[in-house]
């Protein structure tokens, strides 16, 4: 039943996309939970489960309870069949709690009973009332057993056919993230944070004018060439060396698995969060960073925008799309780039800037002298590649670290 | 002089090697004779310039006929390169005899078919090893003989690489009017050398970190289960190192062997190495926490190629014995701390085990490959004089026990 069912139409979405992000069970809801907690404006947040007790523990302005008449108000055993059944049976609270969206985001913890078995319905539900539909979906730690390893497996299938985009972050990939330490609730608390950094970028993304603007066209643009699997990667830096802080955290990360899975993508949407000191140039070194490890001729989408709170602060997010169906030219994202660009920024810097940001062949030119400029006395031999990288290239500039000395 | 002696050769990036060995009454390597020629004309086990070779090869058996005083006319040769892989061929065959008991020679026969792999014609096979035997639906049988079934399969590891470029490596060695007796592949020699039985039944992973390659063989439920090398090595750290300290090769080869970290150290993070002022080139310090940056993320990366290999093979956890590093860039500080980190498993050095003979070559990890070249070639002689005809028998030998 929806307990709040006026907050829905409303939320901070602007740029004529409403969001809606629903969490679906236990997992689920405690992501967005932890989420709206962090937040002071955003989407329409939303959390969806069977388990009353659970749910009305759930501080999120929105909550429906599926499933009353099939568990009496408990979870779903860790039966997906059960949560499937539930989402199915109060299909018209899901609708209506959809109705009103352009995107939704679905963010489900799988593996379990309800959000496995409930996401792909509820998938299915925001496509049928004409909403793209994304979810972030995370599959479980090892050690959580075969079993759930079995329903997570069979729970994202269903959900590849049914939604847009299924953005996948493997939890035994976080464990790479988190100290040996770590306690439990703090490893899935983890998980948690990164379900929230991805949903967030992608709304602000999506609802803020940037200084270099991405839209709802060209999320859609990706999602419908990528073959619907992409992966999420994030990045942070901090004081004034920020964007090599930012490339490089984002290409130790795990999530991208250590930029492996970024020099192998088809695609990629790269999205450039700054404060008012964000420059031309550190956009400029963090796209040329980015396309020397990425495949050559790879479709991208960049875009950047400006959070006056944020000094000297930078978040870099990208998703990645394994494969790209797509022929001919894009919608060039790029090509709007000069003329929206900062005002008051020199000609020159536009032009400068213009060559690594745009996609494909255009990137091709710094890329290459990039190359031959750091193979030294691997010059005139074959070159060692793996997974798209040429390993002859320094590993420090290969991942975009800074040596102290350069700075 | 009835006892074997035997010279194996290892054409290196960094150096090129021929040792001299013989058979001890207990079993041991004794090692009577070492030959050693810095190395031109090769990049990543292979070789880019020829004349340059066949100079170094000459000058590295010149050396060990003087110190071991003994002409050389054959050697056993231990290769490498990134082109070397391996993959699993399973052949069957049925038991014909009315019995349905396995015998020698349906165990001849089902051996041969796995061996009989189709490659492009541009691969050339090193070796083929045998993993297991499987009667019926009964898998992993180590010796099928006597067992009943109807049904007899093996599975062979097959180590491959490029023709072309095999031949190459002979080619230099022929040039010199040297025989080539055999070749082995150096990631194969160095767990040869380095393992014990025991490490063999527990799983373990050898990686030789070479100066141009870096050459892994895993050993898992006591047989090989996967081999490769991967065009990466020492080399590779020199060169990160003059690029990124903007250094001659020279000197950068010189700070790696000094400074290099496998892990960056805390404590001498702020520390400084002072650069020789040398032909035009103003004195200059670098920072130790810059070496150790660029050295770790090299090593971490070389490590981690081995560890995908382990993680898609499925044989990460099956290693009880952990991981054992070999070659010269076995040398470098906290490659142990850093090996156990990236694949999660204890890790040592390996020292070249059951010889004797010369210290250095007993005593480092880069002499690895050559002595596991010399054992493989004194056994394989003398189990060739012994058995001339059961393959089997040598296999067993080398590869097992």
């Amino acid at each position: 039943m929806l307990e709040s069912a006026d907050n829905v139409a409303v939320g901070g979405v602007t740029k004529g996309s409403r969001m809606v992000i629903v969490g679906l069970g236990g997992g689920g809801c405690n992501a967005v939970a932890r989420m709206h907690a962090g937040w002071s404006d955003g989407p329409v947040v939303a959390a969806v489960n069977t388990d009353s007790q659970a749910l009305s523990a759930c501080r999120v302005p929105v909550r429906v309870q599926i499933g009353k008449g099939i568990t009496q108000g408990l979870g779903a055993g860790g039966d997906p069949a059960v949560g499937k059944l539930a989402a199915e049976d109060d299909g018209d609270s899901l609708r209506e709690l959809v109705s009103q969206a352009d995107i939704v985001v679905i963010v489900a913890a799988l593996g379990g009973g309800t959000g496995t078995g409930a996401a792909p319905i509820m998938a299915r539900i925001a496509r049928e009332q004409g909403a793209m539909t994304l979810c972030f979906a995370t599959t479980p730690f090892d050690f959580e057993g075969e079993l759930k390893t079995r329903h997570a497996e069979e729970g994202l299938r269903a959900l590849r056919m049914q939604a847009d985009v299924v953005i996948t972050l493997p939890n035994q990939r976080l464990l790479e993230l988190v100290e040996t330490q770590t306690g439990l609730v703090d490893a899935f608390g983890k998980a948690d944070v990164m379900l929230g950094v991805g949903v967030r970028s992608l709304w602000k993304l999506l609802s803020k004018a940037g200084i270099i603007n991405l839209d709802f066209a060209d999320l859609r643009h990706l999602v419908e060439h990528s073959g619907g699997v992409c992966s999420f990667g994030y990045g942070e830096g901090t004081g004034t060396a920020k964007a090599s802080v930012a490339v490089s955290e984002l290409m130790k990360s795990p999530l991208l698995d250590r930029g492996r899975i970024l020099s192998q993508a088809g695609a990629l949407m790269v999205s450039i969060n700054g404060g008012p000191d964000l420059t031309l140039v550190d956009v400029q070194k963090i796209m040329s960073q980015l396309t020397a490890v990425a495949r050559p001729g790879v479709k991208l989408f960049m875009g950047a925008t400006v959070d006056e709170a944020w000094q000297s602060r930078l978040t870099l997010t990208v998703l990645a799309a394994e494969s790209w169906t797509g022929e001919g030219d894009l919608p060039a994202p790029a090509a709007g780039f000069p003329e929206k660009a900062v005002e008051g920024s020199a000609p020159e810097a536009r032009t400068g800037s213009k060559a690594p940001v745009s996609a494909g062949a255009r990137a091709i030119q710094p890329t290459l002298n990039f190359d031959t400029g750091d193979k030294g006395r691997f010059k005139n031999t074959e070159p060692t590649l793996y997974a798209g990288e040429d390993l002859d290239i320094p590993t420090f500039v290969r991942r975009g670290i800074k040596l102290s000395f350069e700075k | 002089m009835n006892l074997p002696l035997i010279v194996a050769l290892e054409i290196g990036t960094t150096v090129v090697r021929a040792v001299i060995g013989e058979s001890r009454a207990d079993g041991h390597l004794m090692i009577t004779g070492l030959g050693e020629c810095p190395s031109r004309g090769v990049r990543k086990g292979e070789i880019v310039d020829f004349d340059n070779a066949v100079a170094c090869v000459r000058e590295a058996l010149r050396l060990a006929e003087e110190n071991g005083r003994v002409i050389i006319n054959q050697v056993h040769l231990v290769v490498s390169g990134g082109h070397i892989t391996s993959l699993v061929n399973r052949g069957s065959v049925p038991i014909m005899n009315s019995r349905k008991e396995i015998t020698e020679s349906d165990i001849d026969h089902v051996m041969e078919t796995a061996r009989a792999v189709s490659l492009p014609t541009d691969r050339q096979v090193l070796h083929t090893i045998c993993q297991y035997f499987h009667v019926d639906d009964q898998e992993g049988v180590i010796d099928p003989e006597g067992m009943e079934g109807s049904k007899l399969s093996a599975d062979m590891l097959i180590i491959h690489g490029l023709l072309m470029r095999l031949r190459n490596v002979v080619k230099v060695v022929r040039s010199v009017q040297v025989d080539v007796e055999d070749v082995a592949f150096g990631g194969l020699c160095a767990a040869l050398a380095v393992l014990t039985a025991e490490d063999k039944e527990a799983g373990s992973v050898v990686i030789d970190l070479g100066g141009g390659t870096t050459d892994y063989v895993v050993y898992a439920h006591s047989a090989i289960a996967a081999a490769g090398s991967f065009g990466v090595g020492g080399d590779h750290i020199t060169n990160d190192i003059a690029r990124g300290l903007r250094i001659p090769i020279a000197e950068a080869e010189r700070l790696k062997e000094e400074h290099g970290s496998a892990m960056v150290e805390m404590a001498a993070r702020s520390q400084k190495v002072a650069l020789p002022a040398e032909s035009g080139l103003a004195e200059r310090a670098v920072k130790v926490s810059d070496l150790h940056t660029i050295t770790h993320l090299r090593m971490e990366e070389t490590l981690n190629l081995v560890k995908t290999e382990l993680l898609e093979k499925n044989l990460l956890h099956s290693l009880g014995g952990g991981v054992v590093l070999a070659g010269g860039c076995a040398h470098m500080k906290n490659i142990v701390k850093l090996a156990e980190k990236v694949f999660g498993l204890p890790c040592r050095v390996g020292k070249p085990r059951g010889v004797a003979g010369l210290a250095v070559v007993t005593e480092g990890p880069e002499y690895a490959a050559i002595v596991g070249m010399a054992r493989y070639g004194l056994k394989s002689m003398e189990q060739k004089e012994r058995e001339r005809k059961s393959i089997l028998g040598i296999l067993k030998d080398i590869f097992r026990k």
